[in-house]
């Protein structure tokens, strides 16, 4: 009877590593799950099991938080609602114990860890005859990548540094090293380089796989960013930068193809419904929608979704019910294929002054800017969601017009997110020829006038109209909503002192300079509190 | 003196049960005889003789005869007999021979009145038990702590054990306090062990106490009896909402007439005109409930040999919430032969019970304090069932609104049926050839059913997706196991030539515990919310080897070990098991020279003791070693093959699970000093009792560092943390005449607490574990753990107030001085929930036929962080989303908080503790004795009581007592006044 206590598990849901992992396939259901932890937010959809403790679930989600992250704090985007942590991203006067800085480090680290346990088991029980494992480790050694460069870029250097050499328990990590050290920097740029130029990452995959281009996009995004995050300049790695955009480039296009808008929804009193004002959905807008599966041409790498199978309150579900107004009858959520409008995320006049408003596609009135009823866009109270522009980039429909297969009945939403695209390619080629100190190519001003003849515009940009203040404003225009504001604020020096302000910048309606220490999120004090060994932000 | 014939009966004062074999006396004379089976008697005395009643375990009674020829006497029982037989663990002890804290509570003494769980019948009745009800819903669970609590994430439940058999305590399907299977009238005893070396003998699930609980056997007659009462329920208080006049007053006097808000306000009427409605939603979910109780009980002996008891009890429970009631039905019975000339003795117990419980959505309690009440209840339009709903700007459902707090309770059926056997056979046999030596074999089964049925009406909105697709129904089923073997001999031997007695115990005891469960779910149009159908399943096993040893010397020094050895399958490798040793003497001085004469003294005992007692209910059975968890089908990830139609491929997830490798037991050593003490024969009596409990390598879930397991917060040993306190109990017989019968007790119990290490190495920049999430703040929490300071302290910002005591919103103490206000201003406060006093009052009277009694308990120091008023006395919460508004609590008369300066802080100001010290009237009661009516053994009794007449409180919130202190929705607790009757035949 003394055996007994020797148990195994009984339940048909869980099992002890050596037992899950027999093949192949129940290793790839272990490197879905870290996929999973960029889309959803735990076992159970849409939520009742999460990954993260001491946090609203859906608000754990990884592409809520680092939305947020990206976006409130800067000229793009507020969001009206008091859950604790979202006010303060608005006004910029966020602390350690910020519940979204906080919920986003720990899903960073989550996805590091994942990673770092899917290694260690693929590698250990690795059989000789397993010809997908070593792509499938090649993926994971990818996506710690991403959440790794994501943490740098949100809280420095100083984040924990554990890798698959580490073990799981009670151990105490130390700091990849002092704030502005390259310590992770360097780490990054070898494990990219080095899956790039092996031969387990594939080049083409099925849609949210991660490809070689995927893992080129990051390593030049993080090149890019050198400067702000090693504190020095140095042209070999805008250089390399370039010749791994120029290669992805050459693998992708722009989308041009639109959509049609063959809707035939009706209201409860039989009445035909207007969807998008009536108009044919543009190659623009398309991009964003339930079927954006087929822009694979333009979209590198995507988040995924299918309204049923990745049940979140996080993720593109909260792009679309987050960002649909109630209020004013200014946007219908019935027209954005879900059943309620959570009245979260609006525009400012900042974002809309930079857009040639009468022409510009990519904010066509009442389409994707939302404005009826709403004045001049000037927010005052940053609660009032009658206050500001509404944003309908994200829209749980076909390019054809039809429901999502959530058949427009539930907040389950089916667009993959992009989270790269060739235009922000194409936008970053010109960058990194102007930060050399180069004019901007042919080749790469020809990109330029392409983006520009899809938003409508006259394709007639030279290299003079070029300049980098340009393309930081254009980047809003190209890519505002995707999650890239803050970072690119900062690379240009606009997103802290005084040099730029925009509305709730430092906590007013007008706008205020702010410290430089926002530039990076403070390691969240429940961390502090549990790690000793980690460096302090001290400016927090 | 004249002689007279005088015929009379003895009863038991307490069940008016006959006591058969009581001495009747003539005081001062030899004379006297003993009653019948009926407890009658016939004896001759002259008027001025006194009688001299007595029985064991009664408190004798002298009655002068004067001129009666019929006395008919009632005997109290003497619940503070020293003779007195006490429950312990395998086993039972005279009560002059224990060591250790041990409290033993009758029926007699039990609360009375509404009683519904058998928590509630020990409330404030043991110094050092704090029993906590989680609110006034029937069937509510209760939290019970034996001094203090000694885990901070492990459970601090103490170990039930109803007949030898230590139940599956945790949590029911569709039972919310599983104790609540047993049916209170049922029980004959409860037993409290305290310290270690009376619970050490329970070795790993010891160290939060011990309760044991005996029910009640056979009699040796053939009797009958009946319990009957109805009882009404009515909320004792409602929050203090704003009304309809008072909400429009100040959002308009905060933002001008021409608000924006107003627009939402009231409904439009059939001509377009604005109608304001005054609906108090507090009166509209609450009601007055009217419940029921039956119990019949049978009881006697087949043939001289087979004493058995057979019970049949039905309760009908309505609560104060609307759409909530309990219903119970309990068979119990018991057998108990001897054989062999009571070498062999056999007992058998089968407990079951049938529970239906509807649950009322207490979503609506919150609901009913946020709700506009401009608002109406109902409305003509059908589309919703008549219920108002907020709609968004397309007339559709609103998804973020809150919900008609009535809709909530009436568009939503949520049932479950369930069925629990408690059984055990013990059997106790003393060898013929060694009459010193018995075996005790005791098999015991715990074994319950659930099921249970969640139904949303197809028009009921506040569900947005189960409307849209026709309604929703999902149920659940589970089965729990729980199977029992204890075997132990006992050697018992008088040793004349040293003038000893010992007792040797040694055993082995192996259990098993196992639960399923299995949940559906479905929406009207065929779809579910993710897989159909979910099955779990786990189990644990705990297997022991124990031994005891007693010495008495010269009956008046008692010296007991006892050592047991518990393996535990939560936990691997080295670390499976663990060792919980105990010592304790006990010096009765009253059989010394110097006190045996004394008339002043009647009891003196002093008791010392030490052992160590151990937890390992983590809540998860496998927290030690890597596990994988399956992710359901809704929660998958999905890639799109490049196949032009985009094929998806959704896959699968696998997590692993967070664990500890080196998770172990955690161990608590107790240290227990006490005095046993009574004077002027028993007329006062109680004891003293101070311990230290020292909770060393602490089960604890904390944040781990970030990267270093499966989730940010872990369940591991670390730390360790101390109780100290002391008990102290009185009785005081203030009256004892054949008319009058006055008794008095009294308990008070002080405890300390304090974290003393929280990690593996000293670090003084450690802050905490961060504990008391908030409700609408989530993510934020308001109390830590914290070396130096009691568990769940409050951590927070110190509120600054202006001339008026007004507080001033966001602004802080600057504590650090480094001017500004951050992380490192909150402090760390000597407030908390656990009570520093806990004091407990009873009394009961008797005077001829009538009774009364009364139980007023009190908790002094506790500090609630009303959750209620953060989130709901702030005028951000007029409007959260711009589709609806909210109505406001009156503490914004006294705040004006906006709460939109830096909601990072709002919530964590010490504004929010509140002081919930309280007084509360547990129970009072009158009743009356009619003896002999119909005939000479039929006695009948009525009654009736109040029970939570009333709670003196300074604190604001609906409840002052709160378990965990945390004050946000909470079911309120009822006054219930009950009409009782009981008969015996």
């Amino acid at each position: 009877c003394v055996g007994d206590l020797n148990v195994k598990p009984i339940d048909p849901n869980l099992d002890t590593a050596d037992k899950v992992y027999q093949n192949e396939a129940d290793l790839q259901q272990g490197l879905a799950k870290i996929y999973a932890g960029l889309a959803v937010t735990g076992q159970r959809g849409p939520a009742g099991d999460g990954d993260i403790d001491g946090i609203d679930e859906g608000a754990s989600s990884y592409w809520r938080g680092y939305w947020m992250l990206q976006e409130l704090p800067t000229d793009e985007a507020v969001n009206g609602w008091g859950d604790p942590g979202i006010p303060s991203l608005n006004r910029s006067n966020w602390t350690a114990s910020n519940s979204m800085v906080t919920a986003m480090y720990y899903r960073i680290m989550f996805q590091v860890t994942l990673s770092n346990e899917f290694i260690r088991q693929s590698k250990a029980l690795m059989q000789p005859d397993w010809k997908e494992a070593p792509k499938y480790i090649a993926q994971a050694r990818a996506l710690r990548a991403f959440a790794y460069y994501n943490g740098l870029e949100l809280y420095g250097n100083i984040i924990p540094k554990v890798t698959e050499e580490d073990g799981v328990g009670a151990f105490l990590p130390p700091s990849w090293g002092q704030l502005g050290g390259d310590e992770l920097f360097n780490y990054l740029k070898g494990e990219l380089e080095d899956i790039i130029a092996g031969n387990d990452l594939a080049e083409t995959g099925m849609i949210g796989e991660v490809t070689k281009d995927v893992a080129r996009t990051l390593l030049a995004k993080m090149l890019l960013n050198h400067e702000v995050i090693l504190g020095s300049k140095n042209n070999a790695y805008y250089a390399e930068a370039e010749t791994l955009l120029e290669k992805v480039a050459a693998n992708h296009a722009l989308n041009t193809e639109k959509g049609i808008n063959a809707n035939d929804l009706k209201d409860e009193d039989g009445n035909p419904i207007k969807v998008n004002n009536g108009q044919d959905f543009t190659p623009y807008q398309v991009l964003f929608m339930s079927d954006n599966w087929m822009r694979d041409q333009e979209i590198i790498f995507s988040i995924n979704y299918a309204a049923n199978s990745t049940q979140t309150f996080g993720g593109s579900t909260f792009l679309v019910c987050g960002s649909v107004l109630g209020g004013n009858n200014t946007m219908s959520a019935q027209e954005f294929g879900v059943t309620g409008g959570w009245s979260g995320n609006r525009t400012t006049t900042a974002l809309m002054s930079k857009f040639d408003m009468t022409n510009d596609q990519r904010v066509a009135k009442e389409q994707l800017l939302f404005t009826n009823n709403r004045g001049d866009g000037t927010i005052t109270e940053l609660s009032d969601s009658d206050q500001g522009y509404g944003i309908g980039k994200f829209r749980n429909m076909t390019s054809t017009g039809h429901y999502a297969s959530n058949d427009g009945k539930t907040d389950r939403v089916e667009n993959n997110i992009p989270v790269y695209r060739v235009s922000d390619v194409y936008l970053m080629l010109a960058e990194l020829d102007l930060r050399q100190g180069k004019a901007v190519s042919a080749a790469h001003l020809e990109n330029l006038n392409k983006i520009q003849e899809r938003a409508g515009l006259s394709p007639t940009l030279t290299a003079g109209n070029v300049t980098l203040d340009w393309l930081l404003d254009e980047r809003a225009r190209e890519l505002y909503w995707e999650g890239h504001r803050r970072t690119d604020l900062i690379r240009f020096g606009k997103f802290t002192g005084g040099a730029y302000i925009w509305p709730f910048k430092g906590g007013t309606a007008q706008g205020a300079s702010i410290e430089a220490k926002y530039k990076l999120f403070p390691i969240p004090s429940a961390d502090q509190v549990a790690n000793p060994n980690l460096e302090r932000n001290p400016n927090y | 003196f004249a002689q007279k014939v005088i015929t009379g009966t003895v009863v038991s004062a307490e069940d008016n049960e006959p006591i058969p074999g009581a001495n009747v006396l003539i005081k001062g004379t030899a004379t006297g005889t003993i009653t019948d089976f009926e407890g009658t008697f016939q004896l001759e005395a002259s008027n001025e003789s006194t009688l001299l009643v007595s029985f064991v375990g009664y408190q004798p009674q002298e009655i002068k005869v004067g001129s009666q020829t019929n006395i008919d006497v009632k005997l109290a029982t003497d619940v503070t007999s020293l003779n007195e037989v006490v429950v312990i663990g395998y086993g039972s002890a005279k009560k002059e021979d224990l060591t250790g804290s041990v409290q033993s509570i009758n029926a007699s003494d039990f609360n009375q009145g509404a009683i519904t769980s058998p928590q509630e019948l020990l409330n404030g009745k043991v110094a050092g038990v704090q029993i906590t009800t989680g609110g006034g819903a029937p069937g509510a669970g209760a939290t019970i702590r034996v001094r203090g609590g000694s885990s901070l994430t492990a459970s601090n439940d103490p170990l039930i054990v109803i007949d030898g058999v230590p139940i599956d305590n945790g949590e029911t399907a569709g039972m919310p306090n599983p104790l609540s299977t047993i049916n209170p009238n049922d029980i004959e005893t409860f037993t409290v062990l305290k310290d270690a070396s009376a619970t050490a003998i329970y070795g790993s699930r010891a160290s939060n106490g011990v309760i044991l609980i005996t029910t009640k056997k056979g009699t040796k007659d053939f009797s009958v009896s009946y319990t009957g009462n109805v009882s009404v329920s009515t909320p004792l208080k409602k929050l203090d909402v704003l009304n309809a006049q008072q909400y429009q007053d100040a959002v308009n006097a905060k933002y001008g007439e021409e608000n924006r808000f107003n627009a939402f306000m009231g409904v439009t009427g059939p001509d377009g005109e604005r109608q304001m409605f005054d609906t108090n939603w507090q009166d509209q979910i609450f009601q007055t409930a009217v419940s029921t109780e039956h119990n019949v009980a049978v009881g006697g002996t087949v043939g001289e040999v087979l004493p058995y008891r057979v019970s049949v009890g039905y309760n009908h429970n309505e609560g104060i919430l609307k759409t909530s009631s309990m219903d119970r039905t309990t068979v119990g019975l018991n057998l108990s032969p001897k054989f062999f000339d009571d070498h062999l003795k056999v007992n058998l117990n089968a407990k079951y019970s049938n529970v239906q419980n509807q649950f009322a959505d207490d979503g609506a309690i919150g609901a009913a304090v946020s709700f506009d009440p401009t608002k109406p209840v109902m409305i003509d339009d059908q589309k919703y069932g008549g219920y108002f709903a907020w709609e968004d700007s397309d007339g559709n459902p609103n998804v973020l609104s809150p919900k008609n707090p009535l809709a909530l309770l009436e568009q939503k059926d949520n049932r479950s049926n369930v069925n629990r056997l408690i059984g055990n056979l013990s059997m106790d046999y003393k060898f013929h050839f060694l009459p010193d030596l018995k075996a005790n074999l005791n098999l015991g089964y715990d074994h319950s059913k659930s099921n249970g049925d969640v139904i949303i009406d197809p028009l009921g909105v506040f569900d947005v997706e189960s409307f849209n697709k026709g309604g929703f129904h999902s149920t659940y089923e589970q089965e729990k196991k729980n199977e029992l073997l204890d075997f132990y001999l006992q050697y018992n031997k008088d040793i004349t030539a040293i003038d000893s007695r010992i007792e040797v115990m040694g055993g082995y005891s192996w259990q098993h515990f196992w639960w399923e469960t299995f949940d559906t779910n479905e929406f009207a149009d065929g779809t579910h919310r993710d897989d159909k159908e979910i099955l779990r399943r786990s189990e644990n096993y705990l297997v022991s080897f124990f031994g005891r040893a007693n010495l008495t010397f010269k009956e008046r020094l008692n010296l007991t070990a006892t050592l047991r050895n518990d393996g535990s399958s939560r936990f691997s490798g080295d670390n499976q098991w663990g060792l919980f040793p105990s010592f304790a003497a006990a010096y009765n001085f009253k059989k010394d020279g110097w006190l045996k004469n004394s008339n002043l003294i009647s009891n003196l005992k002093l008791r010392a003791g030490w052992g160590v007692t151990g937890q390992q209910d983590v809540g998860s059975d496998y927290p030690s070693f890597g596990t994988y968890s399956r992710g359901l089908s809704s929660a998958q990830y999905v890639f799109y093959k490049k196949d032009g139609v985009g094929t998806m491929v959704p896959i699968n997830t696998l997590r692993p699970n967070a664990y500890d490798a080196n998770l172990k037991w955690e161990t608590t050593k107790t240290t227990n000093v006490g005095i046993d003490y009574g004077f002027m024969d028993e007329k006062f009596s109680g004891s003293l009792d101070v311990y230290h409990r020292n909770t060393t390598d602490l089960l604890n879930q904390i944040p781990v560092a970030a990267g270093t397991n499966f989730r940010n917060q872990v369940i591991t040993n670390v730390g360790s943390m101390v109780n100290k306190g002391f008990e102290l109990s009185l009785n005081y017989k203030a009256i004892q005449t054949s008319d009058l019968n006055w008794n008095l007790s009294f308990n008070a119990t002080r405890n300390y607490n304090e974290i003393t290490k929280l990690t593996a190495v000293d670090d003084p920049s450690y802050k905490g574990v961060l504990v008391g999430g908030i409700d609408g703040a989530t993510g934020q929490t308001a109390q830590i753990h914290a070396t130096g300071s009691s568990a769940f302290s409050y951590y927070v910002y110190e509120q600054v107030y202006d001339a008026n005591g007004r507080p001033i919103e966001d602004a802080f103490v600057d504590r650090n001085g480094d001017g500004q206000i951050n992380e490192d201003d909150k402090y760390i406060s000597d407030k908390n929930f656990q009570p520093d006093w806990m004091l407990g009052f009873s009394t009961n009277l008797t005077y001829k036929n009538w009774d009364f009694s009364m139980a007023l308990r009190a908790n002094l120091g506790i500090y609630n962080y009303n959750n209620v008023v953060a989130k709901n006395a702030k005028f951000t919460n007029v409007q959260t989303g711009n589709t609806f508004v909210n109505n406001l609590h009156s503490d914004i008369y006294n705040t004006g908080f906006i709460g939109n300066i830096n909601e990072d802080r709002f919530f964590q100001s010490d504004y929010f503790i509140q002081k919930a010290d309280f007084l509360r009237m547990d129970n009072i009661m009158i009743g009356y004795n009619f003896f002999n009516v119909m005939g000479s053994s039929t006695n009948a009794r009525v009654y009736a009581t109040v029970n939570n007449a009333f709670v003196i409180s300074p604190y604001d919130g609906i409840d002052p007592e709160v378990f965990g202190g945390m004050d946000n929705n909470f079911y309120p607790r009822p006054r219930t006044y009950m009409l009782g009757v009981n008969l015996t035949f």
